[in-house]
């Protein structure tokens, strides 16, 4: 059941009914029961790996309430196991066929094939968000759980199950458990949220996604370097909107049952520096890696050496913390590329930092700005090749034909048709650096966009892309 | 501890060390992060300087924009901890 379905909205106003009629202890079992009911229109087994996990998870932090075993063998045997789960399901194509291959090469037969296992979806985020509570639980920061049925909700919450928010148990676990308010504002805030949502995947997103051809980061030697410039802006954009429209959505439904999600998203392509950029993409996950890998990296070293020019302090902390992030979003060495582009992208602005003043870039003349937007821009489009390329060659490919003008085919105008108000949309949060500006609209004005993104939804309905999420890969 | 003393010592790491610019005047409630003025990673040097000076331990899950945007928040901070 994917979340732009009528089942799924359906479904949702069928657990809403039931919801309004509880009283809030029974509202979790209610979510709780919806939640796995959920995560079994996708697969049994998916079901039975969260249950297996939630159960261990909460088993490991009972331990440390219950005083018997210490903290760190808590903290160190449940991260083992989450990742080790993840390593099973997620990386085995990725580290097991390089190490049969290598035992071939030293003559010893492996009589193995592949394992062929299914990467549960939504794991990548959930392992991710357990490790978050165990680190905190460990800190002190949060006590470890003692209702079973509410730490299982954190795990399986279906509205941010398959693709985050990653939400802090230290945040969410109080939200569970406070009294709900559903009121005027709260609708009109998941209202807009939905319908925003909606336009982002599928219209802006999934016809995007339509205007690229299929061979395009496959086989780049076909195409023009005006056509791979093109339809890398393309892919940018139909990214973004595809991943900041299933927040949206998931946001706007969770907040039809009381339930605040994080944002993930905040107009990420006008950021002025790289360090912004990942304070406004996927914020949930680049804070999970500056909070549990960069700091304490930088902590770490900066306690041998609190130089800041010291190679490894600027070097280390940036350089890990992206090729973790580039790791966490797939088992292939194209997306360690991306990481370690990214990486060095933020080494690169901290070696700047170190030879020039610092200063508000909202100081910075309107030009300076805009300029250093179209170069982080310009950077972060580049790194999307790897990102999407099927392999390290390939991308490779891809950016030497954006090189090579010899070929002058480029993208049909008709993009512009969708770009246009892709970026329109972003600018307007922009300026108001609010998601939700349009509720501040004049009446009439929000009936009209309404009508257009009503008008607009029910002529690409007319499209069948099939497109999945894309995260959901993840 | 003293506020006062506290204060002058986290503006001259923060003057020195993280904007790099020692003449600038920072207000009490200016924005540093927000604002631009250094950026939210630069809080893992605020966290070893306050281990190193105060022997104060700030988790790294509270180096964050919302506690520490600007000076009165980080003496707040200190203080409390301290306390």
């Amino acid at each position: 059941m994917t979340i732009t379905s009528f089942s799924f909205a359906g479904y949702v106003l069928l657990v809403l009914a039931l919801y309004y009629a509880l009283p809030r202890r029974p509202q979790n079992i209610l979510l709780l029961v919806a939640s796995y009911a959920f995560y079994l229109t996708w697969s049994w087994w998916y079901a039975l790996v969260l249950a297996i996990l939630t159960l261990a998870n909460f088993a490991l932090t009972g331990r440390i309430r219950a005083g018997g075993t210490p903290r760190r063998a808590v903290l160190w045997a449940g991260v083992g196991i989450n990742l080790a789960a993840l390593a099973v399901f997620k990386y085995e194509d990725f580290f097991v066929p390089d190490l049969l291959a290598r035992l071939d090469t030293w003559g010893v037969e492996s009589g193995a094939g592949g394992l062929d296992i299914l990467l549960p979806v939504g794991m990548s985020f959930y392992i991710v968000a357990v490790i978050s509570y165990l680190v905190d639980v460990y800190r002190k920061q949060v006590a470890p759980a003692t209702d079973l049925v509410d730490f299982a909700l954190y795990m399986a919450y279906f509205p941010k199950l398959l693709s985050g928010p990653i939400e802090r148990a230290r945040d969410f676990l109080p939200r569970l458990a406070a009294p709900r308010v559903v009121d005027n504002d709260q609708l009109a805030r998941s209202f807009t949220l939905i319908v925003l949502g909606a336009v982002r995947k599928l219209v802006l997103a999934d016809t995007l996604t339509l205007m690229l051809p299929r061979g395009v980061f496959g086989n780049p030697d076909q195409f023009g370097a005006p056509q791979l410039i093109g339809y890398l802006l393309i892919y940018a954009l139909a990214l973004y909107n595809d991943f900041a429209g299933y927040t949206n959505i998931v946001r706007g439904v969770s907040g039809l049952f009381g339930i605040e999600l994080a944002a993930n998203f905040a107009t990420p392509y006008f950021s002025r520096n790289l360090t912004e950029f990942w304070n406004r993409w996927h914020i949930t996950l680049s804070h999970w890696l500056r909070d549990y890998i960069y700091f304490p990296t930088s902590r770490a070293l900066l306690r041998r050496n609190p130089s800041r020019t010291n190679v490894p302090n600027l070097l280390l902390p940036p350089m890990l913390t992206m090729l973790a992030s580039g790791l966490w979003h797939g088992p292939g060495w194209s997306m360690l590329l991306w990481g370690a582009l990214h990486g060095v992208y933020l080494v690169g602005e901290r070696l700047l930092a170190l030879w020039r003043p610092a200063g508000p870039p909202q100081h910075q003349p309107r030009w300076r700005q805009t300029l250093a937007m179209l170069f982080v821009v310009t950077l972060v489009v580049l790194a999307w090749v790897p990102f999407r390329a099927p392999d390290v060659p390939r991308a490779l490919d891809y950016w030497q034909g954006m090189l090579d003008f010899s070929d002058l085919r480029r993208p049909t105008v008709r993009v512009f048709v969708v770009i246009l108000p892709a970026l329109w949309l972003d600018w307007v949060q922009y300026r108001r650096g609010d998601e939700l500006v349009f509720l501040r609209w004049p009446r009439l004005a929000q009936a009209a966009l309404l009508a257009l993104a009503i008008l607009a939804l029910f002529l690409t309905s007319q499209v069948d892309t099939g497109a999945p999420f894309v995260y959901q890969g993840f | 501890m003293d506020r006062t003393e506290v204060k002058d010592k986290i503006r001259t790491f923060v003057l020195n060390e993280l904007i790099r610019n020692p003449g600038y005047g920072l207000g009490d409630d200016e924005p540093m992060i927000t604002g631009g003025l250094i950026d939210s990673f630069s809080l893992a040097y605020f966290g070893v300087f306050v281990e190193e000076t105060f022997d104060i331990y700030i988790p790294d899950t509270d180096l964050t924009v919302a506690n520490l945007d600007t000076l009165n928040q980080m003496v707040d901070r200190v203080m409390q901890d301290a306390s």
